[in-house]
C-alpha cells in the first residue's frame, strides 16, 4: 500500500505569501515573528546572525527584509515586508546583520538573534526548513525544540521531583489539551526545559499560575503561526 | 483517496460527485470547517491571485536582486499593436504568468501554487479561462479545489520541489495541476481532467532547476509562461479525446524517477545548467558582492 499524507487543499493552494520563496521569505518572516514574541514586546536593538545560504542569499531573495518584517510583527502576506528598513528606522528598531558560523551540523538556512528592548533580552535561533516550515531550536542559550504549529510554551526551571505534575496540572485546571511535551534536564540535572504544544493557548491566568511556581525561572507562550 | 488519479475517477463515478466535490468533502473531514468555509477561503486565494496578476501587467515590476523584471508589462502593451502568433488567449496567460512570477521576485504577495517559484501558471490559465469564457469566480474556485486534489496526488507519489526533482516537479506539477483544472472548468470529465495532467507533465518531463544566484528569477520568471504554453496544449489535445498513451500515474511515477536520478547540480543548487554559464556566473557574483 501506498503512503498517503495528510494534507489539505490549501497546502497544495497557498500559503498567501510575500515572495519570492516559502523558505528565505515567509520562513524567514516566522522566524522573525518567534523572536519577538519570546522577547515580549518591539524590540529596539536586534542582532541578526545570519548563517549558510541565509548569509549568502540574504539580500537577492529578500531574506534580511523578511526578517526584519516578522521581527516588526507583520504576517507572511503583509506587503509591508518589502519596506520593512525603512519602517523599521521610524519605529526605532534598530538591527544589523553579520555572517555568522553556526557550524556544520546547523541547517544551511538558519539564523541567531540577539534582542534587546524595555530592560529586556533574549537569544533565539532556528531554522527555515523548506515550503514555509520552520525550526526553532536555541531559546536564551538553551536547547529547544519547536515548530511553531501548535501553541508553544516554554518553561525554564529547577529540575525537581513533581515539576511535569505541577505544569500539566495548570493545563488541566484551563481545559487545554496536551499535542507534544518534551523535558529535558541540563547542566548536571540542576535545570529543568520544557517545551508543551498544545491546541490552544493557555490563558494568562494559567500562565501566572506557572510562574508562580517556586522552581520555576522563566516562561513564555508562543502564538501558533498564522499561515 | 488521493493516492492516485485513478482512485479520483474511480470515487467520482461511484459517488457521482465532481473531482471539486470530493476534495471539497475531504478537506471538511480533515479541517471540520464547514463547505462553505472552506470555499471562502478558496476564494480569498483567488482575489489574491487576480491582483498579482493585474498588479504585474499595471506597471514594470524589478526584482530584489535587480537582475530581471518588467517583462509582463512590456509584452502586455506590446499585446495591445500588434497580432501575437500565441493568439489572443495564450498570449495573455503568458503575461499573466510573467506577472505574477515578477509579482513574487518583487516581494509582492502571491499564492504559492503549488509553490512561490511556480506560482505563475495557474492563475495565469485560470484568470485567462474566466475572462475568455466568462466563467464565475464560484466555478473558478472549483477548478482550484480540481487543481489541489491533483497536487495532492503529486506529493503522494512524487513531490513539487525544484530541490527535490527539479524544474519538471515545481513548473511541471504546477503546469499539470492547471491542465487538470482548465479542462474541469471547461467542461471536460474527470478522465478528460487526467489525461491534461499525464499530457502536460510527460512534455515537461527532465526539465531541470538551475536557478541564476539560487533566486527564484532566471530562469523562472519565463519558465512559468512556458508551463501555461504546455497547459494550453494539453488542455485542448484533452477535451477533443485525445490520452496519454502512459496513464498519467505512471507518468508522475516517472517523473519522480527521474527526479531521483537528476544531478544534483541541477536540483535549485544554482551550480549548474544556466547558473554555470559565464552570464549565469557573472550575474551571480554581482548579486553576492551586493550583499
Amino acid at each position: 500500500m501506498r503512503e498517503v499524507k495528510e494534507m489539505s487543499a490549501f497546502d497544495i493552494i497557498g500559503p498567501i505569501m510575500i515572495g519570492p520563496s516559502s523558505s528565505h521569505t515567509a520562513g524567514a518572516v516566522f522566524l522573525g515573528q518567534i523572536a519577538r514574541k519570546i522577547l515580549g514586546g518591539k524590540p529596539a536593538r536586534v542582532e541578526i546572525g545570519l548563517h549558510g545560504s541565509f548569509a549568502k542569499t540574504a539580500k537577492g531573495h529578500g531574506t534580511d527584509k523578511a526578517l526584519v518584517g516578522g521581527l516588526l510583527g507583520f504576517a507572511a502576506n503583509d506587503e509591508r515586508i518589502k519596506n520593512s528598513f525603512e519602517i523599521a528606522k521610524k519605529e526605532g528598531l534598530n538591527y544589523q546583520f553579520n555572517t555568522v558560523d553556526m557550524g556544520n551540523e546547523a541547517h544551511p538556512n538558519s539564523v541567531q538573534f540577539s534582542l534587546f528592548g524595555d530592560g529586556r533580552w533574549a537569544k533565539v535561533a532556528g531554522a527555515s526548513l523548506g515550503g514555509g516550515a520552520i525550526e526553532i531550536n536555541q531559546v536564551q542559550g538553551r536547547q529547544v525544540k519547536f515548530n511553531g504549529d501548535y501553541a508553544t510554551l516554554l518553561i525554564f526551571g529547577k529540575n525537581q521531583p513533581g515539576t511535569t505534575n505541577d505544569v500539566t496540572g495548570a493545563f488541566v485546571a484551563n481545559n487545554i489539551n496536551i499535542a507534544y511535551l518534551r523535558v529535558e534536564r541540563l547542566r548536571h540535572h540542576k535545570e529543568a526545559v520544557m517545551v508543551f504544544e498544545t491546541d490552544d493557548p493557555i490563558p494568562e491566568r494559567g500562565i501566572k499560575a506557572i510562574r508562580a511556581l517556586s522552581w520555576v525561572e522563566w516562561v513564555c507562550q508562543i502564538d501558533k503561526i498564522q499561515r | 483517496m488521493f493516492a492516485s488519479l485513478q482512485e479520483l475517477i474511480k470515487e467520482s463515478e461511484k459517488t457521482g460527485k465532481s473531482l471539486a466535490e470530493l476534495v471539497i468533502a475531504a478537506e471538511v473531514s480533515t479541517s471540520g470547517l464547514s463547505a462553505e468555509a472552506i470555499r471562502a477561503k478558496m476564494l480569498e486565494r483567488l482575489r489574491t491571485m487576480q491582483y498579482s496578476a493585474q498588479q504585474g501587467l499595471d506597471k514594470p515590476i524589478k526584482s530584489i536582486s535587480g537582475i530581471s523584471g518588467g517583462s509582463a508589462h512590456k509584452f502586455w502593451h506590446w499585446l495591445d499593436g500588434n497580432k501575437p502568433v500565441t493568439g489572443s488567449l495564450l498570449s495573455k496567460a503568458l503575461a499573466r504568468a510573467l506577472a505574477v512570477n515578477e509579482v513574487n521576485a518583487g516581494m509582492g504577495c502571491i499564492v504559492a501554487t503549488p509553490t512561490a517559484g511556480s506560482a505563475g501558471i495557474l492563475p495565469a490559465t485560470l484568470i485567462t479561462l474566466q475572462e475568455a469564457y466568462e466563467f464565475s469566480d464560484d466555478e473558478v474556485v472549483d477548478a482550484l479545489f480540481v487543481a489541489s486534489g491533483i497536487g495532492m496526488v503529486v506529493v503522494n507519489r512524487a513531490n513539487v520541489s525544484g530541490a527535490m526533482g527539479g524544474c519538471q516537479a515545481e513548473t511541471g506539477s504546477a503546469a499539470a495541476m492547471a491542465a487538470g483544472a482548465s479542462v474541469a472548468l471547461m467542461g471536460g470529465n474527470p478522465r478528460q481532467v487526467t489525461h491534461a495532467v499525464g499530457i502536460t507533465l510527460k512534455n515537461m518531463l527532465g526539465l531541470v532547476c538551475d536557478p541564476v544566484a539560487g533566486l527564484v528569477e532566471v530562469p523562472c520568471v519565463k519558465r512559468n509562461a512556458a508551463g501555461a504554453a504546455q497547459c494550453f496544449v494539453a488542455i485542448d489535445l484533452a477535451l477533443a479525446g485525445i490520452e496519454s498513451i502512459i496513464p498519467p500515474d505512471e507518468v508522475i511515477d516517472a517523473m519522480a524517477n527521474i527526479g531521483r536520478v537528476m544531478h544534483k547540480d541541477l536540483k535549485e543548487t544554482g551550480l549548474g545548467g544556466l547558473a554555470a554559464t559565464p552570464t549565469g556566473k557573472s550575474l551571480a557574483a554581482k548579486v553576492w558582492r551586493d550583499s
